[in-house]
């Protein structure tokens, strides 16, 4: 029978030394791969709301234009184009805007920030994601960030979509 | 070098511990079974040497001294878990270049070779394919690392008899081409007869049998006599299992150095591995250890979950 090895075997620092790390943009493909439906869906989504917003917002615009430029102010006619105006954009900008500004983040987090661990948890995949020679944390760390770094620039361009 | 070396090891979940004082060094070279029944801490043992749980007890190195989950050890081991996780929704050679992009190595035109060997093709999605051809996309994408070590967490569990032999086939052609070490878990104890030469046996979070195949099959034997003189000779061999039939019984015995003499009227038999297996699994409270752990984890066939 064979002994039980007792004593430690040496451990090969230099060897271990010498291994550098994979390049971080290993993981551009891999992050791509994984949440490309997620993130079409999300350029999707911004870009029809692009237009939607555009469209609004040139006839607000050009019903606001009317509204302002109405002279003198008190006639029966520029009271009508302001009630017009105010009207028709009340709902559209004190409470479409407010909703979708908050409807949105949570829309990128269940469909961009939910799987990214959550699934890996409940299929199991995290068994075969964490065992590759990328490194868990390394693995984690680059998809958190580069996810995160989508959802803040999808974020900034729906405020710059309200904002102009 | 060790492959996987456990000393004193334990792992606990909530109060049940799944491993408790577990010692064991299993050496390069070998294609290591680790049998067991159900909750013995097999998935747990192998969990902790691929760096996928973290030891409650500490005690575990791989590859040669190494802590799991090392950049060196996860560039060294291959692990296939349980069920062969793979993503669904990814076709066969998107599995591929993931798997190129994480590791420092990747063996594209032998992994491609195999798979069309196999005839699983590139354009499906890992989801439609059949839990045999997962399990082998799962192993061909693993040995395509070129592994120091690969570990198997149940490979065969999914496959149906000709799965089984293909996938061992492929475990032992990289066996003998690439020299990897492999250490796999299963519940086929026919399968592993013909592959293992390294026996782990756990039992309720310790290790009860460990040693090199040839030597526990050379350190057994099966005895047949009469029924009536078993007791008379149970108390003087080292039974590890006794069976009855009929009027013959069995015993499976260990040899003990120089205590090899066969009683007048009975028959000494060599053993196979799955009745040396089977023997220990039903009398957990035998064991066949080498060296130190024996008494140490002798001291301690009582465990309390």
């Amino acid at each position: 029978m064979t002994t039980l090895t007792t004593r430690s075997v040496p451990v090969h620092l230099e060897e271990d030394a010498s291994l550098q790390p994979l390049p971080w943009r290993r993981m551009a493909w891999v992050t791509w791969r994984q949440h490309r439906a997620a993130l079409v869906g999300l350029a999707v989504l911004l870009g029809a709301l692009a237009v939607y917003l555009w469209l609004q917002g040139r006839q607000m615009h050009h019903a606001y234009g009317i509204a302002i430029a109405c002279h003198p102010a008190s006639s029966g006619a520029c009271v009508n184009a302001i009630n017009y105006f105010q009207s028709t954009y009340n709902i559209t900008a004190r409470q479409l805007t407010p909703l979708l500004l908050q409807a949105v983040p949570a829309l990128i987090g269940a469909f961009l920030g939910a799987p990214m661990l959550a699934r890996e948890l409940e299929t199991g995949t995290f068994r075969y994601a964490w065992t590759q020679g990328f490194g868990r944390w390394r693995w984690t760390i680059a998809k958190l960030v580069s996810l995160a770094v989508v959802a803040a620039a999808a974020a900034e361009l729906f405020s710059l979509l309200f904002s102009w | 070098m060790n492959v996987i070396e456990a000393r004193s090891l334990g792992k606990h979940y909530g109060s049940t511990w799944a491993l408790r004082e577990c010692s064991l060094a299993i050496p390069a070279g070998h294609v290591a079974a680790l049998v067991g029944p159900n909750g013995s801490g097999k998935t747990t043992l192998l969990s902790l040497a691929a760096g996928l749980a973290v030891p409650s007890v500490v005690g575990v190195t791989v590859l040669g001294g190494r802590p799991p989950g090392s950049p060196v050890a996860l560039d060294g081991i291959a692990f296939v878990a349980q069920d062969t996780p793979l993503y669904k929704n990814l076709s066969v050679v998107d599995m591929l270049h993931l798997t190129r992009n994480l590791n420092r190595r990747f063996d594209q035109a032998s992994a491609q070779a195999r798979l069309a060997e196999l005839g699983i093709p590139l354009k499906r999605k890992a989801g439609k394919l059949s839990g045999g051809q997962q399990a082998q996309l799962a192993l061909t994408l693993a040995l395509a690392r070129r592994p120091r070590l690969l570990v198997l967490d149940e490979p065969m569990a999914m496959l149906d008899p000709l799965a089984r032999h293909d996938f061992m086939a492929t475990v032992m052609a990289a066996m003998a081409d690439d020299g990897v070490s492999v250490v796999l878990s299963s519940h086929v104890l026919a399968e592993l007869e013909r592959v293992a030469d390294y026996l782990v046996l756990l039992s309720r979070g310790r290790v009860q049998v460990a040693g090199e195949v040839e030597d526990l099959l050379a350190g057994h034997r099966l005895l047949t006599g009469p029924a009536g003189e078993a007791e008379r000779y149970s108390e003087r061999l080292s039974v590890v299992h006794a069976s009855r039939g009929g009027t013959q019984a069995h015993l499976l015995v260990r040899q003990n150095g120089t205590d090899g003499l066969v009683p007048p009227g009975w028959e000494a038999h060599p053993v196979g591995l799955e009745e040396l297996t089977l023997a220990y699994l039903r009398e957990p409270g035998a064991a066949a250890l080498p060296g130190p752990a024996r008494g140490r984890d002798a001291e301690h066939s009582e465990v309390t979950t």
